[in-house]
């Protein structure tokens, strides 16, 4: 019996995937957890295992030795916790990413107890009823876990992060607050990095950085800092070192916020270029051609860009009568664009949408009616009130994919369908560092989410809440049934998008795979022509 | 003109029935071949008035003829009545729709629909008009009688349709006849012009007497000319009409109140069959 | 009328104007009440004073709130209900023996009415009615002296020695029309008693096992329509948070205390979940006419997201939610709110240059719309006038705010 236990007890843990579990994950900013507490639970989770290594040969010895069945019951009863701690473990260990598995483990560790009941899943008679349900009702009932997307996605490990929703609430465990007991947890282990790159991990934890333009200028100025002041011994080629050292980096700043598809091009750029660095050139040499590069980087693919994208963008306004835009939220790229057009003497309204929890757009309208411009604010919910008088949509994208699709802030997608029904263009501008091979379909792989808490600190709604309450969520993280999710990115599909603005031009939403193989042979064109100058 | 037919029919039922339908067919279909339209409105309020008669005579069969005839003459009267009103009517509902700043594109030369307009101007509510040039420079005429009342009036090209779209609010049509799925038969060009407003989602009306609901079902648009050429093929270089089927309508504004496509096909089952 | 009934009748409009009551339910208990007191309760001679008074009081209660329409509804169902007795009564009363006109003039409603009372309810009317038709609305001249001539000629023999019992006759008349007029209002009442009861019972029909149901806002009857579902099978909800009331959280927090798997969600995820998403079913703040809804800000993009995805939207909505009315675009029947709600400015802020702009309302057209779950059962959106042709009569169908304005048969040279 115990062995046949045992042997399940394997199954379970190499059929994880099946399993719609609490991982965190890959997830959260915020998921790096080094506790006090976390590293108990990590011990513990050590004892456990010894515990049940040790059990199974003892169940062995005992199958021969049938005198000893009190024991055996005992033990049984031992195996059997032992063997919903493991099922509660096993699913963890699953879908982790090689780079995060141990945090993820000890978060798992921490978020086991909690997890406990929803954990058994069907499929295991004698757990479940050990855990009793809720109503004993003989439908097919499941755990009451919130569950959300479990039952469509077997296996599939692209969606690992939706399937993840239940455990959203363990997030808030993971809370702004914590990040800082995290954060000193990460220097810990990060603790060889340069402080600029830590404090730069630090700011865009507590979400200092909303452009992913600005998040790439600040992570290249960090490390051309952190190159600056790095020495190597003499008998080591800078170029493996420095590769390794910066693989670090990236990874420490992957933790803190999932990287978006300019970031990986720029890092993988940089990256490539120091792989390809002279070997023979002196230090300070390589040094101060790693400089000159990320220097390239932020003025060519960022800077100079967007000036392209901007001068671009005035032939969309027109001289005859006055245009009404819509945008959504604040995007930067956007606010020069308009301030551009006012300085050109352009007649237009923007319409701004907002949404919550960000609200990035008050300060959007805020910055624009203070540069002249007059603005029109407004909920998403109240978008359609105003379709019909606006005469296009612009969006700011955080990466363009393969398939004409673009990835941008939550609620971009339902704006540019309402303004496709309504027959009403919808420009998007993206430098071509967004560009990216991927190709996807929906917004729900890939996705970031943001902390659950934002939506319940709204403040209109704890007003609008029980008198009683403070929030009309009040204490959502006890409750067994109710999860918040936060969703930062969805995906607007090609057929929506009328025109693609980069600096190579105006592209329709299909051409995007001509872009990134124009883009990438220049890449490689100016690699080598930087390369050959500074030799020279 | 449906007034003065109206007062012709009653009349002449006192005589003799049968004939004189037939040669109120023959009478209409001429006029109505001068005047660029087909005989189906006459077509359909003959039908309505037939059934009013049937009624009558089934309801007062035993009662004498004289008797029979009064009651024929009140129902007439109060049935010439009605469509004298009938326009007033209609425009009464309209009265919400309209509104200041609008954009209204027309088709074709409904008294209804100028009727409509033309009050709504009266009202105070500043709009201006669009209409489609067709044949025989008839948008130049509307235009003459809007701007008269001072609507502001754009003439278009019939092909310009989808271009000009984007720009106006809603289109008002009138028709010449409605069929029992709720569609309606109206003056060539409709229909193209009801598949751009979808594309665009514009609102389509269309306004009419309640006179002009037909008890018939086209299946498509072949079946709608034959019905308005009495059975004769059409040659496509011929063609004065065409069927809009009941999913580009938004709401249809009758005599008897507002009505959906699919409220108005009710009506018509509930009458006819009756 | 009363000053006892006046009274609460300022009472109830009071409670409209400050929005104080926020269940439509409630609403249409309170007016249904009303009405239901004014028929036991007053004294009218005949039932066109009943209608005047009835008028009267519908009139203010209708103007306190222009966009409440449960209000609105209910009055004017009241309408539908005495012309409705009127009729019957009168049909009734002529097959069984021939009346004189004097007493049928106790159940007439001549002259209580507009000038669109001109329409003929349906072509039908026209052709067939006989003498209904003249007396529910002003004849022409003509036809009016043509038939009291006919019928002063046929009643001639009778009319003396019927004066004296023609009293009697009147009082007789009026109390069976009292009391089937109490009978209807009565069964209006319970039909609005009953509604959640008969919405609750569909949950099961239409919500499956383990499917994803969206929604958004805030309606008592949605939660006890997934409450009840609950009680026998597991499914989850998504809740809109529903900007700028923010009443999905809780809805949120309400469906997760009866042990459903709730997740809050922004509006702005509504298009990046619809496609795992198996139906979306919502409450509405009213049903109009051509099937479509005036309902709270938020419906339009998720039925807008629906209708890309496919997925069913399903609307719950109680009778006394029909409204008889045509909204022609999202501006017939919306008020926006204050910026406040949703937008603050600080004083360093440059003002001239902001508008906010916050409507409470969206019109939702019909064609987003899969199916009415209503205490008749399910409707289409295409078939639901079906409905309002028995709640209502045509004559209701316009604002009473029109009703003085007088138009002029004129005609207008078009040719």
């Amino acid at each position: 019996m115990e062995e046949d236990k045992s042997k399940q007890n394997q199954k379970k843990e190499t059929k994880p995937k099946e399993k719609p579990d609490k991982d965190v994950g890959k997830l959260v900013e915020s998921g790096k957890t080094l506790t006090a507490e976390e590293k108990q639970a990590l011990r513990k989770q050590k004892k456990e295992e010894q515990k049940l290594a040790k059990l199974a040969k003892v169940s062995q010895k005992q199958e021969n030795a049938p005198e000893e069945e009190q024991k055996e019951d005992k033990k049984e009863k031992k195996q059997k916790q032992q063997q919903k701690k493991e099922e509660k473990k096993a699913p963890h260990i699953s879908v982790i990413d090689s780079q995060k598995q141990n945090l993820t483990n000890i978060q798992h560790a921490l978020a086991a107890p909690k997890v406990e009941r929803e954990d058994i899943k069907e499929g295991d008679g004698e757990l479940q009823s050990q855990n009793s349900l809720k109503t004993p009702s003989t439908h097919s009932k499941r755990s009451r876990g919130p569950s959300f997307y479990q039952q469509n996605l077997p296996g599939s490990e692209a969606k690992e992060e939706l399937q993840k929703v239940g455990s959203i609430k363990e997030i808030a465990l993971f809370s702004r607050l914590a990040n800082f007991k995290e954060l000193s947890g990460l220097k810990e282990k990060y603790h060889y990095l340069h402080p600029k790159i830590l404090d730069l991990g630090l700011r865009i934890i507590n979400e200092q950085y909303t452009s992913s333009n600005t998040r790439c200028i600040a992570m290249i100025q960090a490390l051309k800092h952190f190159i600056s002041d790095f020495t190597v011994p003499e008998n080591k080629s800078l170029n493996r070192e420095l590769e390794e050292e910066l693989n670090k980096i990236i990874q420490f700043w992957q933790e803190c916020r999932p990287f978006s598809t300019g970031l990986e091009n720029a890092m993988r750029l940089i990256k490539e270029f120091v792989s390809q660095l002279n070997t023979k050139l002196t230090p300070t040499k390589q040094k101060s051609m790693i400089n000159y590069k990320l220097n390239y980087i932020i003025q060519d693919k960022i800077i100079e860009a967007d000036q392209s994208i901007i001068k671009k963008a005035m032939e969309l306004f027109s001289d005859q009568e006055e245009e009404l835009i819509l945008i959504l939220g604040g995007v930067q790229l956007l606010q020069m664009i308009f301030q551009e057009a006012k300085e050109n003497n352009k007649r237009f309204k923007v319409v701004v949408a907002d949404t919550s929890p960000d609200f990035e757009g008050r300060e959007m309208v805020k910055r624009l009616s203070n540069l002249g411009i007059k603005c029109i604010y407004t909920m998403i919910s109240g978008v359609n009130f105003l379709i019909h008088k606006v005469t296009k949509v612009f969006i700011g994208a955080s990466s363009v994919l393969s398939n004409g699709a673009v990835v941008a802030k939550i609620g971009t997608s339902i704006i540019t369908c309402m303004a496709a029904r309504h027959q009403k263009p919808v420009v998007v501008f993206s430098e071509t560092y967004k560009f990216s091979d991927k190709v996807n379909l929906d917004a729900i792989n890939n996705n970031e989410i943001g902390d659950p808490q934002k939506l319940a600190n709204n403040q209109k709604a704890c007003q609008h809440g029980q008198g009683t309450q403070r929030s009309a969520l009040g204490d959502w993280q006890k409750s067994k049934s109710l999860v918040l999710l936060n969703l930062k990115y969805d995906l607007t599909p090609c057929q929506n998008i009328n025109m693609i603005i980069c600096e190579f031009g105006r592209i329709p939403a299909i051409s995007v795979p001509v872009v990134i193989r124009e883009s990438q042979r220049e890449n490689e064109e100016n690699q080598e022509n930087i390369l050959d100058e500074l030799d020279s | 003109m449906i007034e003065t037919w109206e007062g012709k029919t009653f009349q002449g039922l006192l005589n003799d029935f049968e004939p004189a339908c037939k040669r109120l067919l023959q009478l209409s279909q001429e006029r109505g071949i001068l005047d660029g339209k087909t005989a189906l409105t006459m077509k359909a309020v003959i039908a309505i008035y037939q059934r009013l008669v049937k009624n009558v005579y089934t309801l007062h069969e035993d009662k004498e003829i004289e008797f029979i005839k009064e009651i024929i003459q009140e129902k007439s009267m109060i049935l010439t009545q009605h469509s004298i009103t009938a326009k007033n009517r209609i425009s009464q509902n309209a009265k919400a729709l309209m509104r200041d700043g609008m954009t209204v594109l027309i088709h074709g030369h409904s008294s209804v629909v100028m009727h409509t307009l033309i009050k709504a101007v009266q009202r105070g509510i500043k709009f201006d008009v669009v209409v489609t040039q067709s044949l025989n420079h008839l948008g130049q005429n509307v235009k003459k009688i809007l701007e008269n009342h001072k609507i502001p009036t754009k003439v278009i090209q019939d092909s310009a349709i989808a271009l000009v779209m984007p720009k106006v609010d809603c289109i008002f049509v009138g028709c010449e006849a409605v069929v029992e799925n709720g569609g309606i038969i109206n003056k060539i060009g409709t229909f193209t012009l009801a598949l751009v407003a979808q594309t665009f989602q514009k609102p389509f009306y269309v306004f009419t007497e309640s006179l002009k609901f037909m008890k018939e079902f086209p299946l498509k648009q072949d079946d709608a000319l034959r019905l308005a050429s009495n059975g004769n093929e059409v040659d496509i270089e011929n063609i004065l009409i065409d069927y809009t089927p009941p999913e580009y309508i938004t709401l249809l504004f009758t005599s008897i109140g507002i009505f959906t496509p699919s409220a108005v096909s009710d009506e018509l089952i509930e009458f006819f069959s009756g | 009328m009363s000053s006892a009934r006046l009274s609460r009748v300022d009472d109830l409009v009071e409670k409209i104007k400050r929005r104080q009551i926020s269940s439509s339910h409630e609403y249409a208990l309170l007016t249904s009440k009303i009405f239901k007191d004014l028929i036991e309760q007053s004294k009218w001679a005949d039932a066109r004073q009943l209608f005047i008074q009835a008028r009267k009081i519908g009139k203010k209660l209708i103007v306190a709130d222009k966009m409440n329409f449960t209000i609105g509804n209910v009055v004017k169902r009241v309408y539908h209900i005495i012309r409705e007795e009127c009729k019957a009564l009168k049909i009734s009363l002529k097959e069984q023996n021939p009346i004189r006109m004097d007493s049928l003039k106790s159940i007439t409603l001549r002259g209580a009415r507009t000038n669109i009372d001109n329409m003929e309810n349906s072509l039908d009317q026209i052709v067939e009615e006989d003498d209904e038709v003249e007396d529910l609305n002003n004849p022409s001249p003509n036809i009016s002296t043509i038939k009291s001539n006919r019928q002063s000629q046929l009643n001639l023999g009778n009319s003396e020695s019927k004066r004296g019992s023609a009293q009697n006759l009147i009082q007789n008349i009026n109390s069976q029309l009292k009391n089937s007029l109490i009978q209807s209002i009565n069964l209006m009442r319970d039909d609005i008693e009953s509604v959640h009861e008969t919405i609750e019972d569909q949950a099961r029909e239409h919500i499956h096992s383990n499917d994803v149901i969206l929604t958004y806002g805030r309606s008592t009857i949605l939660n006890s329509f997934f409450k009840e579902a609950a009680n026998e099978i597991f499914f989850e909800v998504l809740v809109c948070e529903s900007a700028p009331s923010y009443l999905g959280h809780q809805t949120a927090k309400e469906l997760s205390s009866y042990n459903i798997s709730t997740t809050l969600i922004p509006d702005s995820s509504v298009y990046a979940l619809m496609s795992r998403v198996d139906k979306v079913i919502i409450s509405t703040h009213s049903i109009m006419a051509n099937g479509g809804l005036v309902t709270h800000s938020g419906a339009y993009i998720i039925c807008q997201a629906a209708k890309e995805h496919s997925v069913p939207v399903y609307v719950i909505g109680a009778s006394y939610k029909m409204t008889p009315l045509y909204p022609f675009d999202f501006l017939t029947f919306n008020e926006l709110l204050s910026p406040q709600e949703i937008f603050t400015l600080e004083e360093n802020d440059v003002k001239e240059n902001i508008e906010v702009i916050v409507p409470a309302y969206d019109y939702v057209p019909p064609e987003f719309i899969s199916l009415y779950i209503t205490n008749m059962g399910g409707q289409t959106p295409k078939y639901i006038y079906r409905v309002f042709t028995e709640f209502y009569s045509q004559d209701d169908i316009y604002d009473l705010d029109d009703e003085n304005e007088n138009e002029d048969v004129d005609q207008i040279n078009t040719q």
